[in-house]
């Protein structure tokens, strides 16, 4: 019998929030409507349950807004957590500088956490604003400095481009702050309009417009090139990083190895299957205390599917797919099942090939999806 | 039953002037059929004839009348009015004696009014003309009466004024028939000659022949010959249509019925050859017999629902009631398998598409349709096409010929400017206007088929507020300054897409195809120029941007499954697609760019 391998990454996600922004696509809900403690721990509940390697590779926090539950729950939260995890080698909380201050990063750092990842956006105070996020560009700064002042030496800032309003001139300006705050990573995101979000209503009512395409592309060509002038490297589509600062929990999604979600809507990938938790807080709860799985999906991943989803999952990385290690996780050639598809794109000079490893290239990252969706089923099989 | 006592006959009108309500009437007037078993346009046996209020296939009924304690047989032969059919029109006549020309009291002559008025007269029928809907409102007989007199020639005193809704003044018109219309010609010869004027196809029986014996006689049991085809039968059941099948003993000389003879395909008899005996057969066949001439071509190609097979079966269970559609396969680099289907006319095509859709519930690609050209090779060598992909290389023509057409429109006269523009822009020739009543104007135009046969008839009744009506006919071919329209996608030549046009509109037109190509191919990851040549020379371009952006910002863990189906949907798309090297072309493009709406 084949021993079941156990995933290494744990994702905890707690879902709630003090506001919630206008183009968030995650869910989360109000704290004040929730009787926190309770649903924190029956995410204990479902972590004690769960299986996973001992002590896990990397632990990830994450929401909503994980400090938005109080400074004191959030830590005798983690510390639970911890307890049942064990000493990890990147531990991430996610932090909205509008739930942060120096007291919150220094209790954090007690606890064990070692790196931050500060949902910054914008160091521009109208796109803030029109984002929906409730803080002034200056507590950014001192956040990241407190950050720094409590010993964190691994810190990660997020980034949003393509706002309406905004043009490349203020995207360099944006990105020149992110770099001058000195920080070890950060994620550059095009604003995407989910559906659903009041963001994407007021698009659709033609009350605001996008950045034009154009100007969207020379935008993420532009964060690309100064923050690879600035010392950091690019090293998944939306990912930067300064050399040993890569996100090791996130690389575990690219690199299509299991991992395990806890807490409403978490996602999990372990075995065969890729589950998601439910969603609704209330309904989450009372699964746990039936002792029952609080999984709302499950889906089994056959091996063609895993090979698809191991391709697409590794194209996202700038190193792209390494042949040899693709044979030994999927038990497929990759020329085999995505033959046309490969010799298409090599042609069109969006894949190269180097050194045993198929990735986009350059001209191809703006248009990645269009190569991405040739990997998604094996050709032949529509 | 003395021949003296026979009357076959039709009745003609424009499309909805009242001839299936009045065949209805005379049926229930006769006590052919019972009023309990009655039901409107009864006749008119397709669905699909019933719906469009239209008559497709002929049909033939015996009507018993006595008038003056002397029995008469009346046989009604109800033939389809539409331009498209006039083939089987004439036949028809060439089974009667007399027509009854009717012609709605609110609306007055019309187009085919006229054209079928016309060719009741070349077959040498006597013509009772017959004012309808005399009920109506907004009714104008003794108007139409002397429209009829003008176009006609047809004394207006001789008119009968009805309301076949109502039934009043049906009962004098059926005596009408009689006193008027006169009786088939006893042919002396002893030889058997029947005019087969029509036919249709029964899953169990095979083909049924609608005959009209002109000498001699038929028996069941007995061997017959079709002088045209040269294929013998045996009948194995002789009748009538009372209004349904019924057997007889004999078929007599001056009769209408039915044969059947274990005839397994509709294309194995032709309409208007000759049947006769095998034992004794006629010397001469009757004259007027000639194949059908198609008009009109389109590409039909299997849609997303269908596949080649599947196609095919439908268009052979189509083929068997309609022996002047064909089709044949074809096959597309762009599109793929296919057939090349041949029509009589637009509206043959309508029907085949929709009998298509409603009997297989099979969705197709159809390339717009193209008529016949006349190639002459500057080696002597004359031969017919009907499809651009067939011409040959430009130095070896010497002549292109297209098909031209006798067409007559009907209007009222505030639409003869409209009109005239838009005959102009279809490069029509103007022959003649005639004035057939003071409102009322009768143009006659010389006019390229092609430029006719796709939209004329729409862009007509737009203008004239519904009010023209138009029928045309085959004159002949003529030399044109033709030339072949080549479209390029991305550099290669497509020639699904390649179209014949005169020289004069030649760049308008293929600036249209493209615009609306450009608006059918979605954007690739790289540029698409898209020209339109003629000989080898660009004469119109467009481009299709590439897209600029399309990558997903996010993609973590709980967005894997959502990502996956969104991009398996994006290859899938691109799946659906022909693809013409490596551009893929939605099925929608080939069609949409031959529409030449703005």
């Amino acid at each position: 019998m084949v021993k079941k391998e156990l995933p290494k990454s744990v994702y905890i996600h707690i879902p709630f929030c003090k506001s919630k922004c206008l183009y968030c696509g995650f869910f989360s809900k109000p704290a004040n409507l929730y009787d926190v403690k309770k649903v924190l721990n029956a995410e204990i509940a479902e972590l004690r349950k769960s299986s996973f390697q001992k002590p896990a590779q990397t632990l990830y926090i994450g929401g909503g807004s994980p400090a938005s539950v109080g400074i004191d729950s959030l830590c005798n939260f983690l510390a639970g957590v911890v307890n049942l995890v064990g000493n990890v080698d990147e531990f991430t909380v996610e932090i909205n500088p509008a739930d942060a201050d120096e007291n919150l990063l220094v209790n954090l750092k007690n606890i064990g956490v070692n790196r931050i990842s500060i949902g910054a956006q914008s160091f521009v105070q109208s796109e803030l604003d029109f984002l929906g996020r409730k803080y002034s560009v200056e507590k950014i700064d001192q956040i990241v400095t407190a950050a720094k002042q409590a010993g964190f030496e691994n810190i990660g800032l997020d980034l949003i481009f393509a706002i309406p309003g905004s043009d490349l001139k203020r995207c360099r300006q944006n990105l020149k702050k992110a770099i001058q705050s000195d920080v070890q990573h950060i994620s550059a995101y095009s604003l995407t309009y989910e559906k659903g979000t009041p963001l994407e209503k007021t698009k659709s009512a033609g009350k605001i417009k996008a950045v034009d395409e154009d100007t969207d592309r020379k935008m993420y060509e532009t964060a690309i090139e100064e923050l690879t002038m600035g010392g950091f490297e690019h090293y998944e589509i939306s990912n930067f990083a300064k050399a040993g600062f890569q996100c090791r929990h996130n690389l575990t999604y690219w690199k299509n190895k299991y991992y395990l979600g806890i807490g409403p809507a978490a996602a999990s990938y372990i075995g065969d299957w890729r589950t998601e938790n439910i969603s609704d807080i209330g309904k989450y709860v009372e699964c746990i205390e039936q002792n029952k799985k609080p999984v709302a999906e499950k889906i089994k991943i056959g091996p063609l599917e895993k090979a698809s989803q191991t391709a697409v999952l590794n194209l996202r990385l700038m190193e792209g797919v390494n042949l040899e290690e693709y044979k030994k996780k999927t038990g497929f050639d990759i020329y085999k099942l995505f033959s046309q598809s490969i010799k298409k794109n090599l042609k069109l000079k969006l894949l190269q090939l180097k050194n045993g490893r198929l990735s986009l290239t350059k001209q191809a990252l703006p248009i990645a999806d269009s190569v991405l969706c040739d990997f998604a089923q094996p050709d032949g099989l529509l | 039953m003395n021949i003296e006592n026979i009357r076959n006959f039709c009745i003609i009108a424009h499309i909805d002037h009242g001839k299936s309500t009045l065949a209805d009437r005379l049926l229930l007037l006769t006590g052919t059929v019972s009023q309990k078993d009655f039901k409107e346009q009864m006749l008119d046996s397709m669905d699909i004839e019933r719906e469009r209020g239209i008559t497709v296939k002929a049909s033939a009924v015996m009507m018993l009348y006595t008038l003056n304690g002397v029995e008469y047989m009346l046989n009604l032969i109800d033939t389809p009015g539409h331009v498209d059919f006039h083939y089987e029109v004439s036949r028809s006549m060439a089974a009667c004696e007399g027509a009854l020309l009717v012609v709605d009291a609110s609306q007055g002559v019309e187009a085919q009014t006229v054209a079928n008025a016309y060719l009741a007269v070349d077959s040498g029928l006597e013509i009772v003309p017959v004012i309808n809907k005399i009920d109506l409102p907004a009714a104008q007989p003794k108007v139409v009466a002397e429209e009829i007199e003008h176009i006609l020639g047809i004394n207006k005193n001789e008119c009968f004024y009805i309301s076949a809704k109502s039934g009043q003044g049906v009962p004098e018109l059926l005596e009408a028939i009689i006193t008027f219309l006169p009786p088939p010609v006893a042919d002396s010869a002893t030889q058997t000659r029947a005019l087969i004027f029509d036919s249709h196809y029964d899953e169990y029986r095979g083909v049924i022949c609608y005959v009209r014996l002109i000498s001699g006689r038929l028996n069941p049991g007995e061997k017959i010959l079709m002088m045209g085809s040269k294929r013998s039968y045996q009948i194995s059941e002789l009748g009538k249509f009372m209004p349904g099948m019924k057997k007889i003993e004999t078929l007599a000389a001056g009769e209408v019925g039915y044969v059947i003879a274990n005839i397994r395909k509709i294309s194995d008899i032709t309409i208007g050859d000759t049947i006769t005996l095998a034992k004794e057969p006629a010397k001469k066949a009757l004259p007027g017999y000639k194949k059908p001439l198609q008009m009109v071509f389109s590409d039909f190609y299997p849609g997303n629902n269908t596949d080649y097979s599947h196609l095919r079966a439908a268009f052979e269970k189509l083929s068997l009631n309609d022996a002047s559609f064909t089709f044949v396969p074809q096959n597309s680099p762009a599109l793929g398998f296919g057939f090349r289907c041949g029509f009589l006319g637009l509206l043959h095509m309508e029907i085949i598409q929709e009998r298509l859709e409603r009997e297989s519930n099979i969705e197709v690609v159809q390339t717009a349709p193209t008529v016949t050209y006349e190639v002459v090779e500057t080696s002597g060598e004359i031969y017919r096409i009907d499809s651009p992909s067939q011409l040959p290389e430009k130095t070896k023509i010497a002549e292109l010929r297209e098909p031209y057409v006798k067409l007559e429109v009907i209007t009222p006269k505030d639409a003869i400017g409209s009109i005239m523009k838009l005959a102009e822009m279809r490069r029509c020739q103007l022959i003649k206007t005639d004035y057939i009543s003071s409102t009322r104007v009768m143009m006659e135009f010389r006019a390229p088929l092609a430029e006719i046969v796709y939209d004329f008839y729409d862009q007509l009744k737009g203008i004239s507020r519904g009010y023209a009506t138009m029928d045309y006919e085959f004159i002949d071919f003529e030399a044109g300054n033709l030339v072949k329209i080549d479209i390029l996608v991305n550099k290669a030549i497509v020639d699904a897409l390649s179209l014949i046009v005169h020289r004069s509109n030649a760049e308008a037109r293929g600036r249209k195809m493209l615009v609306k190509l450009r608006k059918a191919i979605p954007r690739h990851q790289f540029e698409i120029p898209l020209q339109a040549a003629i000989g080898g020379k660009i004469i119109a371009r467009e481009s299709i941007k590439a897209f600029r952006k399309d990558v997903t910002a996010k993609l973590y863990g709980g967005d894997v499954t959502r990502k996956m189906k969104v991009l398996k949907r994006q290859k899938e798309g691109k799946k659906r697609m022909k693809s013409i090297g490596s551009v893929q072309i939605p099925q929608e493009a080939f069609m949409s760019i031959l529409d030449t709406s703005e």
